[in-house]
């Protein structure tokens, strides 16, 4: 009972999960928030000088660092909320898992080669 | 089948037929606020395509000017500015309104009309970046 008990308060109830994406969810939309912002900023500025202004404006290390961490936020973000959409709507096992390995792969690749092209514009 | 049988299936068919339904969605016009829900998930689904069209320009960026060139050259294209425009839509939508799911997390703005007026305010707001989107790509010289 006493085990069962805590389980329930940890958030590991009936769904096995917890609260972590729920949590995550919220977390992740409220840093979205100043993150995207600053970056359209950012982009409206480095948009201006064609591909030399562009690759020096971003190659900046404090904007290229705000852009690395607005990828990763915000891939995090689409992937929770991705998984959601699927969840609700593929109601197949088997595609279900195929599905949600999918997005976690393409959002995990899509971030990674973002960061490596920032990181190469250095 | 024996006739008790046979009148239990009956009535079960009867039960089921006085069931509500669920809204047909072919002959349902969905209320107003469903309506701004279900695009925000709609929002959040073609935002996680932008995201992914951003890194491509990013990659383009730095493998180098021509590819660079193709890329930029389809984003200041037409179909390319009105796609950044619709992706501008799409993201005042989703921004604002998930600004209005973090304040029901908190527990506030739970009555119908506060939800409709901050419904209201979701769609100007969309309308607002969308608008000021294509101002900037059409008249600011982006």
């Amino acid at each position: 009972m006493s085990r069962s008990f805590e389980s329930q308060v940890r958030g590991l109830g009936t769904a096995h999960e917890g609260l972590h994406h729920w949590t995550a969810q919220r977390l992740t939309a409220l840093a979205n928030l100043p993150l995207i912002t600053v970056s359209l900023l950012l982009l409206c500025q480095a948009s201006k000088g064609g591909y030399e202004g562009a690759a020096s404006f971003i190659g900046q290390p404090l904007v290229a660092a705000w852009f690395g961490l607005t990828l990763i936020v915000a891939f995090y973000h689409a992937a929770l909320g991705l998984q959601v959409v699927i969840e609700d709507y593929v109601s197949a096992k088997g595609s279900k898992i195929a599905l949600l390995f999918l997005v976690r792969f393409l959002a995990a690749l899509c971030a990674v080669a973002g960061l490596a092209s920032l990181i190469s514009l250095l | 089948m024996n006739k008790k049988a046979r009148q239990r299936m009956a009535d079960t068919q009867s039960q089921e037929d006085k069931r509500p339904l669920s809204p047909h969605l072919q002959v349902y016009r969905l209320p107003m606020l469903a309506v701004v829900s279900i695009l925000n998930r709609a929002a959040g689904v073609a935002l996680s395509g932008v995201l992914v069209l951003l890194v491509a320009w990013l990659v383009a960026l730095a493998s180098g000017p021509g590819a660079f060139g193709l890329v930029n050259g389809f984003a200041g294209s037409l179909i390319g500015k009105l796609m950044m425009i619709a992706a501008a839509f799409g993201l005042g939508w989703h921004g604002a309104n998930g600004v209005r799911h973090l304040f029901w997390d908190a527990g506030k703005g739970f009555s119908i009309p506060a939800a409709e007026t901050s419904a209201y305010l979701v769609i100007l707001f969309a309308l607002a970046t969308g608008l000021g989107a294509a101002a900037l790509l059409f008249l600011g010289g982006f």
